[in-house]
């Protein structure tokens, strides 16, 4: 069916500027490539000459970026102007997307995960901002399987709410600094702490440092309440039901 | 015939101040049902699913007003594609909630090929007016009027390309589309001026090639310019030729059941609670000149 290939096109037209690049260059594609009837034809190559047709590539990218926009805000504000970059080469991988907010965030924070490992960290924060990110939205999206990288741990003696995430820096004093510094500012006092965390989200995120040891419980579903500070009792990280020795 | 229950607003979530404040201005709320839902994919057991909190915060809504449905992710116009499973959900959301009409866009969002089955365009995109798409649009609004108790609109789309050697005029296409596909128009008058606006046609002389009579809903926003483009993007108060165009039109819409006013939560701040009830009560006195009764469904 003709139509089914020319909203094919269409669609990659404007996600892709390089097909466009490329088809403006050697206009045959149209007809050895794609299965267009000859007005079809006519109607795409008319949609080179319209400036319509960079506002809808435009309309796309702003689309696309909105999901890392609104749900990793910590981590565009901390890329600043690489947001832009790492998102594009992230799309160019994920061309085809389903456009669901949670499997936008997700997927890219699991590139940006992917792409920290393998380059050497400009910023020397960025993936503790990166995996506190990932946790709050898989608590936003009620995700409660643990990824193949454990990041985040959950166990059932966590609130539904709750994720334990382990981080190198400071993370209260580190999101504080990115809240309230300007984008792209980079911080060389973030204090190393290589502590667990217990992010809460519901609706507002809470988080609380806990030493190895009770991590180590949680992680192992053997957590005493009892022995736990109020502070995180109090603050609805748990389940409170204590677990039989 | 249904009677007009009034003028209405786009929720977003920014709004919640405007409705402790100024709720009473308002008479009937319309909301975007997929802003509240995860789409696992086609053929997935538990395809949509409400995010959490999503029940209660639409219900809530209900307590207080009529709800209106307004649906940005079926892409009806997707050729050789009817997706059953969104049309199930609906009619699920539906019986649940009530809405006293349902609307969607003439425009495609998403694709499906042989590589990975269905996926999104990230955008509305225009369809070709042309017979193969009228047969084929009007094809699945009947299918969708036939399976939801209350009516169905299709709302003409805003597009920044021109599609050339087209069968109809949109004008001409729209009201076909009606007769055929047994449904119900949302007339945009902010996409309208959009288009107008790039492409340089009359828009009372469009206004006039319509079948005013299928209109059940009108549309009213904001845009600006970017890219040497008139976008449709809410972004704040409305012109002064949407304010004409709607004194134009609404007298010589006999079926008119709404006016929504709508605009991006992203411009709150541009607006404010008194910038927002001044657009709402500019629609009303618009209104009130023609309708003389506004009575509650």
């Amino acid at each position: 069916m003709s139509l089914v290939a020319f909203q094919e096109l269409f669609a990659s037209l404007i996600a892709d500027p390089a097909l466009c690049k490329k088809i403006i260059a050697n206009p045959s594609l149209l007809e050895t490539e794609y299965d267009l009837t000859e007005r079809e034809i006519k109607r795409i190559n008319s949609f080179f000459k319209q400036k319509g047709m960079g506002v809808n590539c435009m309309l796309y990218q702003i689309n696309r970026y909105t999901p890392v926009f609104d749900l990793m805000p910590y981590t565009a504000k901390v890329l600043h102007k690489n947001c832009k970059v790492y998102a594009r080469q992230f799309w160019d991988g994920y061309i085809k997307t389903n456009f669901q907010f949670r499997d936008e965030v997700l997927l890219f924070g699991a590139y940006m995960q992917n792409r920290l490992k393998n380059e050497p960290e400009t910023v020397p924060y960025l993936q503790d901002i990166v995996n506190f990110e990932i946790t709050y939205n898989r608590i936003r999206y009620s995700l409660y399987d643990i990824p193949a990288d454990g990041i985040p741990f959950y166990s059932t003696q966590l609130n539904s709410y709750t994720r334990m995430v382990f981080m190198k820096h400071d993370l209260r004093y580190l999101i504080d600094q990115v809240i309230t510094n300007a984008p792209g500012t980079v911080f060389d006092d973030i204090p190393v702490v290589n502590s667990w965390y217990l992010i809460r989200f519901n609706p507002t995120i809470t988080m609380h440092a806990v030493d190895h040891e009770t991590a180590e419980a949680i992680l192992a579903e053997k957590l005493d309440i009892s022995t736990l500070p109020t502070s995180i009792l109090d603050g609805g990280f748990v389940v409170k039901t204590k677990v039989p020795a | 015939m249904s009677q007009f229950l009034g003028v209405g607003i786009m929720y977003n979530p920014s709004l919640q101040g405007f409705f402790d404040t100024y709720g009473d201005a308002i008479d009937y709320v319309e909301l975007i049902p997929d802003v509240f839902l995860t789409d696992n994919g086609v053929g997935h057991p538990n395809r949509f699913a409400l995010s959490a909190g999503s029940h209660e915060k639409i219900t809530e809504l209900s307590e207080r007003w009529p709800l209106v449905a307004h649906y940005v992710g079926f892409s009806l116009g997707t050729a050789g594609y009817f997706d059953q499973e969104y049309l199930a959900n609906m009619v699920k959301f539906q019986d649940i909630y009530k809405f006293k009409w349902n609307s969607e866009h003439l425009s495609f969002s998403k694709v499906h090929d042989e590589e990975v089955g269905e996926y999104a365009v990230c955008l509305a995109l225009p369809l070709p007016f042309d017979g193969e798409v009228l047969e084929m649009f009007a094809e699945k609004t009947k299918k969708i009027q036939a399976a939801l108790n209350t009516d169905f609109l299709i709302e003409n789309n805003v597009y920044f390309v021109h599609i050339e050697d087209e069968d109809y005029l949109e004008g001409v296409f729209l009201k076909e589309l009606s007769e055929k596909g047994n449904c119900g128009m949302l007339l945009d008058l902010h996409n309208l001026h959009a288009n107008a606006t790039n492409f340089g046609f009359d828009r009372k002389q469009f206004l006039d090639s319509l079948d005013l009579t299928a209109v059940q809903e009108i549309h009213i926003a904001g845009g600006n310019v970017i890219g040497g483009m008139y976008l449709d993007s809410h972004s704040g108060p409305c012109n002064d030729e949407v304010w004409e165009l709607l004194d134009y039109v609404v007298p010589k819409c006999p079926n008119l059941r709404g006016v929504t006013y709508e605009f991006h939560e992203s411009y709150f701040d541009k607006l404010g609670n008194d910038g927002i009830l001044a657009q709402i009560n500019h629609a009303r006195e618009i209104c009130n000149k023609y309708i003389k009764s506004e009575v509650c469904l």
